[in-house]
């Protein structure tokens, strides 16, 4: 059988078989409700204080809900049975603490006895994804929202405030515009679940204009070009240019509505010698590529590292135990 | 029983320009990153608090009486930014400190946060969970290393320790006992032999001019030509027509002098590294005066040209009484004639060593460090030491080829140092502290 593929988002989860042409037919909430011990589904009204995240910024943070998840993923999801259980490639945070990697390894051969596994970072695989193995790759994912209330009288919970941000928001064409929208702007009804009308105005804007004008939010940092600009002006002069060039937008929120338009007009203004280039996915790839392109570098991979045995086996496991990782995945 | 596969030590290497720390084991740090801190005075700019707390700041740090007796100075309440991202957006009243004063660490506080910023924002790891391996300079003071062991055993709980000599782990990571060990840094240049794994300190030989000299010797060179570095924060290119762009100034009268100063060293310091080379002989005026300009394009889009000083800044490593003819550099010519180039620094510390050991020396001296990476300076430091060394000493200069292994090659040698299975009885433990206190760190780390 293919080597299922898992991306574990802070927000959402993708999983398939290694079929880098198809959009991954697993893509589900990483959020989990808990369930009371006499297995009821609590009030509504608490629904907010027993959802779990097992994913906080990236990175597993509890992993008997990670177990279940997967469970849930690779059995249900996927059909593995117990007793022929498969091989796997999980994607990898940039930075993720090697302990995290070790526990992530245990669990995947001690618990559901895997056949073979193997991790890369994320921003490599979308690379991979858009055909590059040289680039720059800015992803721009889940992370935290913070509810705040203007209006004491709104009702209103985190997944509606979810819904609504995906439904409305946009980028403005360029800071100048996004000013201008402080006078006048288009305006959005939206009917909450429980009837309430709310209308949404510049609002749709100030949330992608945070992206390029963190200070909005009162947050002392650049926006993302520059950060992008900054980071690549430390390395090397000679892969400037190189990575600059090649650079890959990912990630659920940069699929908001003008963001490519704007990342493209903000290269232009970057204080660089080099503008920042995106890359164009190729044409076979699917739409919505950048929902999910560490999933599609991953099935690539996948379709390299298991047959030249380039994976960890269970026997490599058996043998060294969980730090193994750090010699056959990088 | 600390190191191999079961927990990985933690390698840090804080050097005078750069931090660097990542795991034992592996070929590069994880974490590169300014030895440098923003600092805002609370009492001078309270509004700093209504901003929400940037994800690189190191939490507020207050000076105790305990360590205002180690500072010249009593510092109040303060905010420090640590890090390339924190460190990159300007601020107002913001000033750039390094923890270092001749080499030495005169604040602790600065420290701290460097460190704290490398487990919890860099390595993403508790400290309190790897034992750590620390390069320190070749002339730490014993008071230093104390003070050090105190700070990770109390502060950060580590489980065990190691202090290695910056020449040493150098030594090690090229697979060599016996060596002299040239070191050009950020902040100075150092020459230690090395025989047996441990540094001869008599012989050890240390010189202001490292990387940031040279730097600020090209950038005062510039100024003299006209040229004014922009630092990146001052300017934006504005679209006044479609596909036409301009540069508009901005003004930012609270930005301090050092904080603009250490943003145009960034930049006066990429343009180091991609243009300049030693030259092959020493620099000579006449000789160099037509030589070819090399464009470099500045963030704003001036470009600038670069001829002469493409060579001359490099040779004042060798020759370091150049840089009384550099406008702006006065300042240093008083101490120019006592400064020595890089050749005699490494014969006079060879010469200080006993002789039954000089020409094991004079075959195995290693080139690391940042400013070591530069075109051409192992060319010309072995054509040098072949003219001016004892008519017997066959001369070897080695440098690794590869420009990460010779900038980071004291932490590689930290690295492999700490990822041997004989190095984990060589810990200094935790309990072995609680027993014995700080001052045990000299026998344990010799």
């Amino acid at each position: 059988m293919e080597a299922a593929v898992v991306d574990v988002g802070s927000k959402l989860l993708k999983a398939d078989f290694a079929i880098p042409d198809q959009t991954p037919a697993m893509i589900i909430p990483t959020q989990m409700k808990q369930l009371l011990d006499d297995g009821s589904v609590t009030d509504s009204s608490l629904a907010d204080n027993v959802t779990v995240d097992p994913v906080v910024r990236g990175f597993i943070r509890d992993w008997d809900a990670i177990e279940d998840l997967l469970h849930h993923v690779l059995y249900t999801g996927l059909g593995w049975e117990i007793g022929n259980e498969g091989q796997i490639l999980f994607t990898d945070p940039l930075c993720t603490p090697k302990a995290n990697k070790e526990q992530l390894v245990q669990l995947m051969f001690e618990t559901f006895n895997i056949s073979g596994f193997y991790a890369s970072e994320q921003a490599v695989l979308s690379l991979y994804a858009v055909g590059r193995i040289s680039g720059c790759t800015v992803d721009i994912g889940h992370g935290k929202i913070e509810l705040g209330k203007s209006n004491p009288q709104v009702n209103i919970s985190m997944s509606d405030v979810e819904k609504i941000k995906e439904l409305y928001s946009c980028c403005a064409e360029d800071e100048l515009a996004y000013q201008k929208t402080g006078y006048s702007c288009p305006v959005e009804k939206h009917t909450l679940p429980d009837g309430q009308v709310i209308t949404i105005g510049r609002e749709r804007y100030t949330v992608g204009e945070a992206l390029f004008q963190p200070c909005l939010l009162g947050l002392e940092a650049h926006g993302i070009v520059d950060q992008l600009v900054r980071a690549i002006s430390t390395v090397s002069s000679d892969n400037q240019r190189q990575l600059l060039e090649n650079t890959v937008v990912c990630g659920g929120t940069s699929s908001m509505a003008g963001f490519e338009e704007r990342f493209q007009k903000e290269s232009s203004l970057s204080s660089s010698a080099v503008q920042p280039t995106l890359v164009k996915p190729p044409e076979y790839m699917p739409e919505n590529l950048t929902m999910y392109s560490a999933w599609v570098g991953g099935a690539i991979l996948a379709k390299v590292v298991f047959p030249q045995n380039q994976h960890i086996t269970k026997a490599d496991y058996d043998e060294t135990g969980p730090s193994i990782v750090h010699r056959k995945c990088f | 029983m600390y190191g191999g596969d079961e927990v990985s030590a933690i390698v840090i290497d804080l050097g005078s320009h750069t931090c660097k720390a990542g795991y034992a084991g592996e070929d590069a740090p994880k974490a590169v990153f300014p030895s440098v801190v923003g600092a805002i005075d609370q009492m001078d700019v309270d509004e700093a608090d209504n901003g929400e707390k940037n994800p690189g700041s190191a939490p507020e740090s207050n000076n105790n009486n305990v360590r205002n007796a180690d500072s010249d100075k009593a510092k109040g309440k303060r905010k420090l930014y640590v890090g390339s991202q924190s460190l990159g957006y300007r601020r107002d009243h913001m000033e750039v400190l390094s923890p270092f004063k001749d080499g030495v660490v005169a604040d602790w506080d600065i420290v701290d946060s460097i460190w704290d910023h490398a487990f919890r924002e860099c390595l993403l790891i508790d400290p309190k969970e790897h034992p750590m391996l620390l390069a320190e300079p070749s002339s730490n003071s014993q008071q230093q290393r104390e003070r050090t062991v105190e700070h990770m055993f109390e502060k950060y709980k580590a489980p065990a320790l190691f202090l290695a000599k910056n020449a040493v782990l150098t030594s090690f990571a090229s697979g060599r006992a016996t060596s002299v060990v040239v070191d050009g840094g950020g902040g100075s240049t150092t020459v230690a032999p090395v025989h047996d794994g441990y540094v001869l300190q008599k012989a050890v030989a240390t010189s202001p001019i490292g990387g940031e000299f040279l730097t600020d010797c090209l950038m005062k060179s510039l100024e003299s030509k006209g040229i004014m570095i922009k630092p990146r924060y001052s300017f934006r290119r504005k679209e006044i027509r479609p596909g036409e762009f301009q540069t508009v100034d901005l003004e930012f009268p609270n930005t301090t002098e050092s904080y603009k100063l250490f943003s145009q060293r960034v930049i006066a310091s990429d343009i180091k590294e991609c243009v300049c080379r030693a030259p092959d002989t020493p620099y000579d005026e006449s000789a160099y005066s037509n030589i070819p300009m090399t464009s470099y394009e500045l963030p704003d889009g001036q470009t600038v040209e670069i001829g002469a000083d493409r060579f001359k800044i490099p040779d004042v490593l060798f020759n370091p009484s150049l840089v009384q003819s550099i406008p702006g550099m006065e300042s240093f010519a008083e101490i120019a004639p006592s400064v020595r180039g890089l050749p005699q620094m490494v014969i006079e510390s060879i010469n200080k060593c006993d002789v039954d050991i000089r020409r094991e020396l004079f075959n195995s001296i290693l080139l690391a460090g940042g400013t070591a990476s530069m075109q051409q300076l192992k060319e010309r430091l072995e054509k040098d030491l072949l003219e001016e060394s004892p008519q017997a000493a066959r001369v070897k200069v080695l440098a690794s080829g590869n420009a990460t292994e010779r900038r980071f090659s004291v932490w590689i040698g930290g690295s492999i140092l700490a990822s041997l299975g004989s190095f984990q009885q060589m810990w200094f433990s935790k309990s072995e502290y609680e027993e014995h206190g700080a001052s045990y760190i000299q026998r344990k780390c010799p």
